[in-house]
């Protein structure tokens, strides 16, 4: 592994208790940590991977998070 | 003579001492006698057999800022029994604005709370700019108390205009930021709110998250000098940095000795451990003698979505996220093609699952009859599935039929009634006011005591009222309110401790320019008394007084 990778990602509630993606990151050194996105960012995101659907995300590069923040 | 009795009720004070029969009087906005029975000529007499009189409840998270410009009671939060909202939460507030920053703040409002763009323009007059100038503008008719935080991003707006969203402010900016808050505090603010989490339409961040902590603790120290809250949106989606968060609001509450607060938190399943990582370093903190509040919502999460739009409701589902991206016209040509169509079907309900989407409700449809409808239940009905019914019912109405998705987080209440119940857990978080398009945030009271008191027993009624009033007006500091005792304002709700609840989830039209939201209608509630006045009845309905007051300055 070289960079971060999208281990998992999942629909769940967000800030305010609206729908958001929850994305579970591993790192180089074996750490896990999560971020979520709301809903405009994560059409980005599946837009940036081709993804059809969450479970698609898995395996992307933490890359395309940041691509989808900038 | 006394202006009210409530007569022969099961008196719960709001201390969390043990509930107890007998008459409350009332006189000039005041609680001049709480229990035996009053005698004495009264102007008005209230039947309260069999019902419980209470303090009225406080909602401590709200986005009632813009409502209240044109509906000063605060529909439908008044009727649940709520009388005192905290408005201005998350670091967003419509004063101290100028002028030349009221569409940017509108927009903010829009992207982070879903408000709709007729509530900000055409529905009131922007007459003010100061935070005594808003004041002022929603007291003209109030039917209901008001404890308004002001908005950390507001004032950063304010002092560093455009760089209020580029960097760190200087020394002097600083300053200045300490003397409009302290302007805001004296005006009647309750307190500061930040959030270290949203981003506005643009997708960046909202300008509370570009202030470093040395920032953040020059306000936290002008907030000392009124013994003020301060309220965060910590990042919620990580449990380290929550209770990193919950470090460094301690360290700012013990060295400014204020009160803070932090929400959302949530039991979901993407996070198990959360909440008790997250209570546990706040029951350390608390023995430090930190005031971290964390507020936890009753209501589970519901999510509602149309065709119309690319709900991430639909991303769980290969295919069907892909379509539901497509103009509205080419989505109508894939959702009507057999071969597309059984594709999509086969996807959403694979060798024949009809699980996924059985459960889910028809939220919204110009046929009345099918509103709150179980989508099993229609399928059933037209010898189809779940998911068949859905594109149908979408087909049939151009799109616009509405559905909801219940229980996708926080909905165990094995798990979400004993956090409730703990102590140091604030009851609150109800979000009343925002996302109106979305789903309804009224109803949390009710919810408290039929699913955590009556079905599942996690409170006593005693501790349940108490979670909702004296609780909450001793954390947020609000005098003379929370309780039933001689020289109480007189903020009352009587219900029928038996069927207190939030009624189903339904669309109205009430906002300006003919809006759609989501709304609840209480259950239960008799009576509803704001300083004295009635301001609801479940006879009559909204009385249209305008007794209700900004809350954070002593009755008189």
């Amino acid at each position: 592994m070289t960079e971060p990778v999208i281990e998992h990602a999942e629909i769940a509630p967000g800030h305010d208790g609206q729908a958001e993606l929850f994305l579970a990151i591993r790192y180089e050194n074996g750490a896990l940590g999560n971020v979520t996105l709301n809903a405009k960012c994560a059409d980005k995101l599946m837009r940036d991977c081709n993804a059809e659907s969450v479970a698609a995300l898995a395996g992307q590069p933490w890359q395309k998070i940041l691509n989808v923040l900038k | 003579m006394y202006d009210l009795i409530i007569c022969d009720g099961r008196i719960i004070d709001g201390s969390g001492l043990p509930a107890f029969v007998g008459d409350v009087a009332i006189t000039g906005g005041i609680i001049s006698q709480v229990g035996g029975r009053v005698t004495g000529p009264a102007a008005s007499e209230i039947d309260a057999r069999g019902q419980v009189i209470a303090p009225g409840f406080i909602d401590p998270h709200t986005h009632f800022d813009v409502q209240l410009l044109w509906d000063g009671q605060a529909r439908p939060s008044l009727e649940h029994g709520v009388t005192t909202v905290v408005p201005g939460n998350c670091s967003l507030t419509l004063a101290p604005l100028k002028a030349e920053h009221r569409q940017r703040l509108v927009r903010m409002f829009q992207q982070i709370e879903e408000m709709p763009d007729a509530a900000f323009n055409g529905a009131f007059e922007w007459t003010w700019e100061s935070f005594d100038g808003y004041l002022e503008a929603i007291t003209r008719q109030l039917s209901i108390n008001v404890a308004p935080l002001v908005g950390h991003s507001v004032i950063r707006l304010w002092v560093m205009n455009d760089d209020a969203q580029k960097r760190a402010a200087t020394p002097d900016e600083i300053t200045q930021m300490q003397d409009l808050l302290r302007q805001c505090l004296t005006a009647g603010a309750v307190g500061l709110s930040t959030s270290f989490v949203d981003v506005d339409h643009n997708l960046l961040p909202v300008p509370s998250r570009f202030a470093y902590l040395e920032e953040i603790d020059a306000l936290g120290a002008v907030l000392g000098e009124f013994g003020r809250m301060l309220q965060v949106v910590p990042e919620f989606y990580n449990t380290d940095i929550t209770i990193a968060r919950v470090d460094q609001l301690a360290e700012l509450s013990i060295k400014h000795q204020i009160p803070t607060t932090f929400s959302p938190l949530f039991d979901s399943s993407a996070m198990p451990d959360n909440v008790t990582r997250v209570l546990a370093r706040v029951d350390e903190q608390f023995a430090r003698g930190a005031r971290v509040w964390p507020q936890v919502q009753t209501r589970p999460i519901d999510i509602s979505f149309n065709f119309d739009m690319a709900s991430l409701m639909f991303a769980a589902t290969p295919a069907w996220y892909m379509v539901m991206r497509l103009p509205h016209d080419q989505k109508i040509d894939v959702l009507k093609n057999p071969e597309a169509r059984a594709q999509l079907i086969e996807a959403a309900e694979p060798g024949g699952d009809i699980s996924r989407f059985a459960e889910l409700r028809v939220r919204d449809s110009q046929n009345p009859d099918l509103i709150g409808r179980r989508l099993g239940d229609l399928a059933q009905e037209r010898q189809t599935t779940p998911a068949n019914t859905m594109i149908d019912l979408s087909l049939e109405e151009d799109l616009q039929v509405h559905f909801l998705a219940a229980n996708m987080g926080h909905e165990d209440p094995t798990r979400v009634g004993p956090i409730i119940a703990r102590e140091r857990v604030h009851v609150g978080a109800s979000d009343a006011g925002a996302h109106i398009q979305s789903f309804a945030t009224y109803g949390d009271t009710g919810y408290l005591f039929s699913e955590f008191v009556r079905e599942g027993g996690y409170l006593s009624l005693e501790q349940a009222v108490k979670k909702l009033t004296s609780d909450t007006a001793q954390i947020w500091n609000l005098p003379n309110r929370g309780l039933l005792r001689p020289g109480q304002a007189a903020d009352v709700v009587v219900f029928d401790p038996d069927t207190i609840a939030r009624d189903e989830e339904h669309p109205v039209n009430d906002m300006p320019e003919q809006g759609m939201r989501y709304v609840r209608a209480a259950i239960g509630i008799d009576t509803v008394i704001v300083n004295g006045e009635v301001a609801y009845t479940h006879a009559n309905g909204y009385t249209g007084s305008t007794s209700g007051v900004i809350a954070t300055q002593p009755v008189q």
